[in-house]
């Protein structure tokens, strides 16, 4: 009988908390409907993007036989859209330097072939992001090499029979890829692992960010809980003082509890995964390779980008804290604003940079993607849309902590939101 | 032009919550040194009050003024001579009693570790000072704002409820402690408290506040012999029958 007075008293005092049904059932149902939506659509504009309308091919031929001709005959034939899957209509191009892939046919090309034996072309792409919709010239490439593969072996076994091997049947010519970026070239798996270490560097400042709005909105909500706001609003401190400092801390414990995560991811890949020490020093050195390229003023522009965006996060997670009561209410709307910051952030990593003014402005614009899209500025080279997310990044930074210090100047601090209800409202109207 | 001597003026305050009446228009001054007191039941507006002096809330209609500054057009100005302590004041649980009044002091300025000395008698709190806030009770902690509130020796200390929570022995000590800072220091005082015996004791003048209108304002002793009562519990209870009828 105590435990079911128990029980219910603990539904009502539950369900009659408006933040437990906003954090467990509205937001939930929003957050995923809104991230399907974002999802959806950073998809279609990275296909859209990937199904180009020209690419640049040479080919170099040191074989000179039947099927080396074959080969380019069918390469013409597929380059125009729709033979091929990507749509992308093949341009052949005689000078591989003006070319964005260069496929080379080895001496014996046609031999091998004949001899029914697989053979291996070397592919190599020039690419101008390592992202999906970056590294299409290869992908695309690849896809025509496979195809044109199964089209000689047709030919060829219905000319010389059917006594072939699985492994030729299954892939009579073979890619050996190379991608040349940022005029380093690295095989096609160093740049895999590249691209997947380019999405571990976006992800980890997210962490950061993600940690700074939740510390911060927690430091507020203890102001709150611990009743001692009113005694720091009635200091003689600037407002704009309070919220530095908190903001100051909030950031260095983020990083500090990041390192801490870092560390701790580092362990358990090591223990979990000792074979991919070699696969992560392959990504390694494929990182160190192209890093070498950049420019220090892009270092910069990524670091002012992450902070600025990990202090907008702390104002933001400080406002959240502000205008609810207590830790556990300020930490549950820092996690929506973690959610918002990685929304708005992750789409960006599948999405080639604009090179359009206008587009420029509206991805550069987009609150809280600052650390991902420069870092994708600087890594193709383009300053110019690094500059302006830091720049807006900046704006919005400065904006947020003089609406913080003007709600910190408000009532709404003090007396919450007033319902109108008279019962409500007696309780500060002493 | 204020008078000298006044150190808050309270003139015609009106304070809505949405359309709901905190304060009905009340006016009071308090002298250089003074201890005053604004008592009165719960909801009668004394938080309110407070808060509009402490520059905490801006007042519907009306001005409240503290050494001649306005507390919203000159907040930072009248900040640097209040020292408020709310009715349900907390300190930061992680630090110890020393360092937090180490912390209010060096945010005010001035010779910190007498302040914080003062404050460390004042509170009589001991070598607890040294421990973390979160092992105090809830006595301790109000000795500890308490203390803290006096040390800086502001212009205008304003106290809502200041012995609320602690045992008799120590309100005896922090109401004796409020006297002397007033007559030692020249600190002004506002105060509220539905407590009317500590109020005859503490106040040099009280104002009757109900339902956001004062009722009366006057020494204890004056009251008492207005209404020809004992106390002030009865002066009370006089003016709210008389008004009621």
């Amino acid at each position: 009988m105590s435990l079911r007075v128990l029980v219910s008293k603990e539904l009502k005092e539950l369900i009659r908390e408006p933040q437990v049904i906003i954090v467990m059932v509205i937001l939930p149902a929003l957050m995923y409907g809104i991230m399907g939506v974002v999802m959806k659509a950073s998809l279609e504009v990275a296909a859209e993007q990937v199904q180009r309308t020209e690419m640049k091919m040479a080919i170099i031929d040191n074989d000179g036989g039947v099927y080396a001709r074959l080969f380019k005959t069918l390469l013409e034939r597929l380059g125009e859209p729709p033979a091929n899957i990507s749509r992308t209509h093949i341009v052949i191009v005689n000078d591989p330097a003006v070319a964005e892939v260069v496929i080379v046919l080895p001496k014996g090309f046609t031999d091998n072939l004949s001899k029914l034996e697989p053979v291996t072309v070397v592919v190599k792409a020039r690419v101008s992001d390592i992202s999906v919709v970056g590294m299409a010239p290869l992908t695309i490439t690849q896809s025509i090499v496979e195809q044109i593969g199964s089209m000689l072996a047709s030919l060829i076994i219905s000319e010389k029979g059917v006594n072939v091997s699985a492994r030729f049947l299954h892939q009579p010519i073979d890619a050996k890829t190379y991608v040349v970026f940022r005029g380093v070239e690295l095989a096609g798996g160093e740049a895999n692992m590249l691209a997947s270490s380019m999405f571990m560097l976006v992800f980890g400042p997210l962490i950061v960010v993600g940690y700074a709005a939740s510390i911060s909105a927690a430091s507020m909500g203890a102001e709150r809980e611990e009743k001692t706001l009113e005694v720091l609003l009635s200091l003689p401190v600037k407002r704009s003082d309070i919220v530095v400092a908190k903001l100051f801390a909030s950031t260095i414990l983020a990083l500090l509890g990041s390192l801490s995560v870092t560390i701790g991811l580092a362990y358990f890949m090591y223990s979990m995964a000792l074979p991919s020490i070699e696969v992560g020093s392959v990504a390694a050195s494929a990182v160190a390779k192209v890093f070498r390229t950049i420019d220090p003023t892009g270092f910069v522009f990524v670091g002012a980008s992450l902070v600025t965006t990990i202090l907008l996060a702390g104002v933001v997670g400080l406002a959240a804290g502000a205008l609810t009561q207590s830790i556990r209410g300020a930490q549950s709307v820092a996690g929506v604003v973690f959610f918002v910051v990685f929304i708005a952030a992750f789409p960006m990593m599948f999405i080639q940079l604009p090179t359009q003014p206008g587009q420029i402005l509206v991805f550069a614009a987009v609150p809280f993607a600052a650390p991902v899209v420069v870092l994708k500025a600087v890594l193709v080279g383009n300053i110019t849309v690094a500059l302006y997310a830091v720049a807006f990044s900046l704006a919005y930074l400065a904006v947020s902590i003089l609406v913080l210090a003007r709600m910190l100047s408000s009532e709404i601090v003090i007396t919450g939101f007033a319902r109108g209800s008279r019962g409500k409202l007696r309780a500060f109207s002493r | 032009m204020e008078d000298a001597g006044v150190v808050v003026v309270v003139e015609n305050l009106v304070k809505y919550y949405r359309d709901i009446a905190a304060l009905k228009g009340i006016s009071f001054t308090i002298e250089e040194g003074e201890i005053f007191g604004l008592i009165g039941p719960n909801g009668a507006g004394k938080t309110t009050a407070l808060r509009i002096v402490a520059t905490l809330l801006k007042p519907s209609g009306g001005r409240v003024t503290v050494a001649g500054y306005d507390v919203v057009r000159e907040a930072s100005v009248v900040r640097r001579i209040i020292s408020y302590l709310p009715e349900e004041a907390g300190a930061y649980k992680n630090l110890t009693g020393y360092e937090y009044l180490k912390f209010i002091a060096r945010i005010y300025g001035g010779d910190v570790e007498s302040m914080v000395e003062e404050a460390a008698h004042v509170s009589g709190l001991g070598e607890k000072l040294y421990s973390r806030i979160k092992t105090y009770s809830k006595g301790m902690k109000r000795r500890l704002m308490v203390a803290r509130t006096l040390m800086v020796k502001p212009r205008l200390a304003i106290l809502d409820e200041p012995t609320s929570g602690i045992d008799v022995v120590h309100a005896l000590h922090v109401r004796r402690a409020i006297r002397e800072y007033a007559r030692r220091y020249g600190v002004t005082v506002l105060l509220s408290s539905h407590n009317m015996l500590e109020v005859e004791y503490l106040c040099d003048r009280v104002a009757m506040i109900h339902e956001g209108r004062i009722l009366d304002i006057g020494s204890p002793r004056e009251l008492r012999e207005k209404y020809g009562t004992r106390n002030l519990e009865e002066v009370f209870e006089q003016l709210v029958s008389s008004k009621e009828v």
